[in-house]
């Protein structure tokens, strides 16, 4: 598994390259995002290629999200599938993360 | 050599022996020892040279010599270099007893080796090792002054002795003032029918310390292997000890003081006392025997100078003579199945290619199932190819698979071919017998594996699709089955796949084993389900039903196994009208659902909402534990979405 990165100004830009964010797949993702973010960067995490993310992936999701506040930062979703924006309702994590119908949009409003 | 007793570093009485076999002894039980020697025969479940071998590694010695003058090859098989005892082991043809000292004496000189006899174990214990040890050679003695087979030599003290047999030269060196050790209390010999008699009733009377018998006992005195069959009214007077896959029929009397041995059949009213039954013995039906060694057509009484053998296959015989009917059943059915392989062989060339049309690339795939009856070491195992269809992305195909006429295609040449029966149990490879629990294994292994299955039928008629019913359909069937049950069941089979509208809807199953697959399995499985062309409901119900079923295998994955792999999980879909029925198998350990932690929903949670994921979208969810240790959940879901999450996109 890799995660494709691309930095826009002093936001960086995850993609992960799988189909599920889940019990077997979350190990080798938090491997890949283990010095992620640097001091004050941002992060959108595009799970456009992501179609199914179970509890686990959640909790390695909201474990980034607490990383990158404590470094200053902000974390936004982008792109989710049904399933994973399914997965947010029904957890209540919609009140937690900012979630963006793409990552152009996820960019405006962090830059704004 | 593969292995090192670790107790080399203990010092020890003796840390050679030498076993030897008389060609003499070993003939007094008759033929029943001319295939195998009198020290292969089981005593209460375990050979003599087994317990021998064993109780000599426990006893610190780390390189064993066996002097043979017959039987080479069989004791070759049976101990081959001694890496299961933890020795190092040697075996030397000898011819006489003149060989055999000579070879004595290329041992070193000024060691003690302990000598004994293959067909004897005089309940050797450290105390007694070392009264033998000491200046000079020491003879272990019966009551009556007579050598019991065993003694400490000292190869530097043979010189110039001449000897015919072994028992000669112990009689010499008592006879040369070699010290007397006495022989404490009972003590195993294999040698006569009476011997076999006597130190089989000394093992199931427990009066020799540290021997082991094999099988499943409490303190009742009763020992019996895995996959015994009793009939209720069978009446055991202990101590009796029933080998492993032994059928004991309607009013059978055994004990007390009777061992039966594996893969033994006794007869209806048969009456046994004071009897040692070897393996593969069938005792025909109200044959009462007292004070005998049986083995298969052989009877060795106490009292004859050698056994007799009987003629009449109906009071005793091999199993293998008494199956002269399901051999010549077994064979036609082969034969019907070439025929109809023959006759259907256009119509599958033709189902082949249509499958290939549609885009099929492999329209038959196979599976290596595990050839049965086997023993139960998985070493033993062999495997054959079973054809079936394979399911590819084309819906008409797909169905083409599922139609129960044309599904049996491809498995009918395994029958042609001696692979298959048409009836039996099912076919599983290695790695779903190893899952199955002990006593259902045994049987499994047992018995045969077939195209058409009891549990099958049992499960359309009841419905109830779950692994207790399948284990009680094919422990049924592994204990009871008969010539006329296969008969039976094959047009059950055959009546339910004309009428299979009536029977009892059939779930979908997944069978597979905890490991970094089953998830990518479970997944594939689940778009396979729900993607059918019959199944209508919004994708996004399918989303959270995967969703659910998804959290349900992890949390089996996590917290019942603990993520320890190749451990069974069941998965059964069946879809309703309106609902889907969803049943998960286990057999981990098992969770108390009040106990589990109310979900966190802060940024500060770390994971956890999978029970309650599972809670929200299915519309009932029962957890319980069954009687044979599976655990099961129970979820179903109403195809139309439910809560908060309804027509949201």
């Amino acid at each position: 598994m890799s995660i494709k990165t691309r930095r826009a100004g002093n936001v960086l830009v995850v993609e992960p390259e799988m189909n599920r964010l889940d019990v077997q797949s979350v190990p080798a993702f938090k491997n890949s995002i283990a010095d992620l973010p640097l001091p004050g960067e941002h992060l959108i995490i595009d799970l456009h290629s992501i179609q199914f993310i179970d509890s686990t992936g959640l909790g390695a999701l909201l474990s980034l999200l607490r990383r990158t506040k404590e470094v200053g930062g902000q974390l936004v979703l982008a792109s989710a599938g049904d399933q994973a924006l399914a997965m947010f309702r029904l957890v209540k994590m919609t009140r937690i993360f900012d979630i963006y119908a793409t990552v152009d949009e996820a960019l405006d409003a962090l830059n704004g | 050599m593969s292995s090192i007793n670790p107790r080399q570093e203990i010092p020890a009485p003796f840390r050679r022996a030498v076993l030897f076999s008389d060609r003499e002894e070993a003939s007094r039980l008759g033929p029943i020892t001319e295939r195998t020697p009198s020290w292969l025969l089981p005593l209460a479940g375990k050979a003599l040279a087994d317990r021998i071998a064993g109780s000599l590694s426990d006893l610190g010695v780390c390189e064993l010599t066996l002097f043979l003058s017959s039987h080479t090859d069989v004791a070759a098989s049976f101990f081959d270099d001694g890496a299961r005892w933890g020795i190092r082991l040697h075996l030397v043809d000898v011819r006489d007893g003149e060989q055999m000292i000579e070879r004595l004496k290329r041992f070193r000189p000024e060691e003690a080796i302990l000598f004994g006899s293959l067909c004897c174990w005089p309940n050797l214990n450290r105390e007694v090792l070392e009264a033998m040890t000491g200046p000079g050679n020491a003879v272990l003695a019966l009551p009556s002054g007579e050598p019991a087979g065993w003694a400490a030599i000292y190869p530097e003290t043979l010189s110039g002795l001449e000897a015919a047999s072994p028992m000669e030269m112990l009689r010499e060196l008592r006879r040369l003032q070699a010290r007397s050790v006495p022989c404490p209390g009972p003590h195993l010999n294999c040698t006569t029918p009476a011997d076999i008699l006597g130190s089989t009733r000394v093992l199931l009377r427990k009066e020799l310390e540290g021997q082991l018998i094999p099988g499943a006992s409490g303190d009742s005195g009763i020992w019996m292997g895995a996959g015994c069959v009793l009939h209720p009214t069978v009446r055991l007077e202990p101590p009796v000890w029933i080998g492993e896959n032994s059928r004991l029929d309607r009013g059978v009397r055994l004990g007390p003081n009777a061992s039966v041995a594996d893969n033994c059949v006794l007869g209806e009213f048969a009456t046994l006392e004071n009897c040692s039954v070897l393996s593969g013995t069938c005792i025909g039906d109200q044959v009462e025997l007292k004070d005998v060694v049986v083995d298969r057509n052989y009877l060795a009484y106490t009292d004859a100078s050698q056994a007799v053998a009987i003629p009449d296959p109906f009071l005793i015989a091999p199993n293998d003579q008494l199956r002269i009917v399901p051999y010549i059943a077994g064979l036609t059915g082969r034969l019907a199945a070439l025929v109809l392989f023959l006759a259907v062989l256009p119509l599958l060339g033709m189902l082949f290619l249509l499958a290939r049309m549609l885009g099929c690339r492999r329209p038959i795939k196979f599976t290596d199932c595990v050839r049965l009856p086997v023993a139960t070491d998985p070493m033993l195992w062999k495997t054959f190819r079973r054809h079936r269809w394979s399911a590819g992305e084309n819906r008409l195909w797909n169905r083409c698979c599922r139609n129960r006429i044309l599904e049996i295609l491809p498995a009918i040449q395994d029958i042609a071919f001696s692979r298959l029966h048409w009836v039996g149990l099912a076919p599983r490879d290695s790695a779903e017998v190893l899952a199955l629990p002990e006593d259902w294994r045994a049987l499994y292994l047992s018995s045969k594996a077939g195209l058409f299955q009891l549990s099958e039928t049992d499960q359309r008629c009841l419905g109830d699709f779950s692994p207790d019913q399948q284990y009680s359909s094919e422990v049924f069937y592994a204990a009871t089955r008969t010539l006329r049950m296969d008969a039976l069941i094959l047009l059950r089979s055959l009546f339910q796949v004309r009428r299979r509208e009536t029977s009892a809807p059939r779930p979908a199953i997944l069978s597979a084993f905890s490991g970094p697959e089953i998830l990518d399995r479970l997944h594939r499985f689940l778009c396979e389900q729900f993607s059918a062309p019959d199944m209508h409901m919004a994708a996004d119900r399918k989303n959270e039903i995967v969703t659910a079923i998804h959290e349900a295998v992890t949390n089996i994955l996590r917290h019942a196994y603990g993520n320890e792999s190749g451990c069974p999980v069941q998965l059964h879909v069946l879809r309703q009208s309106g609902r889907i029925a969803v049943d998960l198998y286990d057999r981990g350990r098992d969770f108390q659902t009040d106990q589990i932690p109310p979900p966190d929903f802060s940024v500060e949670a770390d994971g956890g909402f999978g029970w309650y994921l599972i809670g929200s979208i299915a519309d009932s969810v029962n957890f319980s534990c069954t009687e044979n240790g599976w655990n099961h959940l129970s979820l179903t879901f109403i195809c139309n979405p439910k809560g908060e999450i309804k027509n949201e996109y």
